[in-house]
C-alpha cells in the first residue's frame, strides 16, 4: 500500500562532479498505515538500471536528521510518522550519468505482527 | 428479524477509515472527527500511531485540550485506542517479558491521557502477557480487548487460549474486540480486480470468488488452483480466500457479553447502501439478539485495493456505511 508514493520523482536533486551524478535525493514518503520506529525500517535498498547500490551508501533524513543503516537500527524513538516527507539520499561515488534512468526502490519494513518482513517494492523513471 | 427494538448499540468510526485523505495532507485530524461527527456516529477510535505523531509518547498538554475540546465541540467521545507490540523492535532480538509488559502500559498510559476507553490489542499479543497486564488495566480502567481479525475466528486456538484467560480472571477489563472482516461472504471484488490488475488470470480470480461464496474451504481452492498454474499472482489471488474467511455471524452470540468493541470493516459501500462483501444485515441482527451494547466502528478499508487507478473518497464511503448502521440498528 502506498508504494507509489516512497519515490516522488519531482523532488529529485542532485550533486554533480566531473559531469557525472556524485549523489541524489528525493522525498520519500513511508508505505504504510502508521508510523514505525526507525528501527523497523530495516532495509532501504535502491537499484538503478539493475545496478543494485550498497545499503551504506543511502541515507534516510528524517526531520533534518541523517540515519544511515547502522544508526537506524538501534533507534527505537525517533520516528517515521504516516504520511510523513523524509529525505532519501544516495550517494554514488563512482558516478552515474546524467539524464533518464530507471529506479527501484526496496523497503523492507520490520512489522510485529507479519509473520514475514514487509517488502514494499517501487520502480520509476527518474531525470536526474 | 426485526423483532428487538430500542437497541443500545452505539455507532462510531475509526478514523483510520480516512487514512488515504490523510496521507495525502488532504485531512487532518479535526477534518477526521469533523466528518464522523457529520454522519451522526459518536465514537471515536485511532490507531494511536497513525493519527498522533509521537505515539505512544503521551501528547503534549496543549495537544490534550485541543483533543477534548474537539470532542466537546463535535458531541464526540473517545473509544478505542488500536495499540501494536512490536516485539521485533530492535533486529535480532524478540522482547522479553518485561519489555514487552513495559512497551503495552505505555500504550494504555496513552489511551488514558486521552479519555479513550479500550484498547485494541492487536491479534499477534499472546495471553499470558494480557494476563500480567491486566491489573494495570484495572487500575487504569482501560478495557483490553485482543483483536479477533481475519483469518482468525472467535472459535480459533489462539482465542480460546485468550477466552480461557479472560475466564480464569474474570475481569471485565480484558476482552474480545471482533473484525467484520471475518465474516467476508463474498470476497471483496476491489481485491479481485486489484489483483486482475497486478497479472492474476480474470478466469482464476472468477473461479476464487465463485468457490469461495460457495464457502469451499480455502485451502481446496489453493490446492485447486495450484494445479492450474504456477503463477504466483494467481495463487495470491487464491490465497485472498484464505485472508477473508467467512464464518457463521451467530458464532459470535455464545461470546456476547465477552466483547468490548467491534471494529466494522468494510471493503466497498455501494450505493444502494449495502456492503459487497459482508453480510451486514444478518451481522447486526446478531448483535441485537445478543443485546450489545458497545460501539460498531466503521473501520474502512477499500483505500489500498483502489487507489492505483481511482480516487479514493473515505468520507463518502464512511457515510454510506454509518447510514447502513443506522437503519439496521434501528
Amino acid at each position: 500500500m502506498f508504494e507509489r508514493y516512497m519515490i516522488d520523482e519531482k523532488s529529485i536533486s542532485s550533486e554533480i562532479g566531473d559531469n557525472e551524478v556524485k549523489s541524489f535525493e528525493f522525498n520519500s514518503k513511508l508505505p504504510y498505515y502508521r508510523g514505525i520506529p526507525l528501527s523497523m525500517v530495516e532495509i532501504i535498498k535502491i537499484n538503478i538500471d539493475g545496478k543494485e547500490f550498497p545499503l551504506e551508501n543511502i541515507t534516510l533524513n528524517v526531520r533534518n536528521k541523517d540515519y544511515s543503516l547502522s544508526n537506524r537500527e538501534m533507534e527505537t524513538i525517533e520516528r517515521w510518522e504516516f504520511g510523513e516527507i523524509s529525505k532519501i539520499k544516495v550517494d554514488c561515488p563512482d558516478g552515474i550519468k546524467k539524464g533518464k534512468h530507471q529506479l527501484n526502490l526496496q523497503m523492507v519494513l520490520r512489522i510485529g505482527y507479519l509473520p514475514f518482513p514487509a517488502l514494499r517494492n517501487f520502480s520509476t523513471e527518474i531525470e536526474i | 428479524m426485526g423483532l428487538e427494538t430500542n437497541s443500545e448499540i452505539k455507532r462510531g468510526v475509526s478514523l483510520y477509515s480516512f487514512q488515504e485523505e490523510v496521507f495525502h495532507g488532504k485531512m487532518n485530524l479535526e477534518d477526521c472527527i469533523y466528518q464522523t461527527a457529520k454522519t451522526g456516529a459518536k465514537g471515536i477510535e485511532i490507531v494511536g500511531e497513525q493519527s498522533i505523531p509521537g505515539c505512544p509518547k503521551i501528547p503534549s498538554e496543549k495537544f490534550q485540550k485541543q483533543w477534548f475540546e474537539w470532542m466537546e465541540k463535535y458531541g464526540v467521545e473517545p473509544t478505542c485506542h488500536d495499540m501494536f507490540l512490536d516485539f521485533t523492535k530492535i533486529k535480532g532480538h524478540y522482547y522479553t517479558e518485561k519489555e514487552s509488559i513495559e512497551s503495552f502500559k505505555k500504550e494504555i498510559d496513552f489511551a488514558k491521557a486521552l479519555g479513550f476507553k479500550f484498547i485494541r490489542v492487536i491479534v499477534n499479543v499472546p495471553p499470558e502477557i494480557i494476563e500480567k497486564v491486566i491489573p494495570y488495566a484495572e487500575d487504569m480502567n482501560i478495557k483490553l480487548g485482543i483483536e479477533v481479525h481475519s483469518p482468525w475466528h472467535i472459535n480459533s486456538a489462539w482465542m480460546a487460549r485468550h477466552y480461557e484467560i479472560m475466564l480464569k480472571t474474570n475481569t471485565k477489563h480484558f476482552g474480545f474486540i471482533p473484525d467484520l472482516g471475518a465474516f467476508t461472504k463474498r470476497l471483496p471484488r476491489i481485491q479481485l480486480e486489484n489483483m486482475v490488475r497486478k497479472g492474476a488470470d480474470q478466469k482464476i480470480a472468477d473461479y476464487v470468488a465463485e468457490e469461495h461464496e460457495k464457502g469451499v474451504m480455502a485451502e481446496y481452492i489453493i490446492a485447486k488452483v495450484a494445479q492450474m498454474t504456477n503463477n504466483r499472482i494467481d495463487l495470491a489471488t487464491a490465497e485472498l480466500s484464505r485472508h477473508n474467511i467467512y464464518v457463521n455471524p451467530l458464532s459470535l452470540l455464545p461470546y456476547m457479553d465477552h466483547i468490548i468493541h467491534v471494529h466494522a470493516k468494510f471493503y466497498e459501500m455501494q450505493e444502494d447502501y449495502t456492503e459487497y462483501s459482508i453480510p451486514y444485515e444478518q451481522i447486526v441482527e446478531v448483535f441485537k439478539k445478543g443485546n450489545y451494547k458497545g460501539y460498531l466502528s466503521s473501520e474502512y478499508e477499500g483505500n489500498r485495493h483502489i487507489h492505483d487507478i481511482y480516487e479514493v473518497d473515505s468520507v463518502e464511503q464512511v457515510r454510506r456505511h454509518q447510514k447502513m448502521l443506522e437503519s439496521l440498528i434501528g
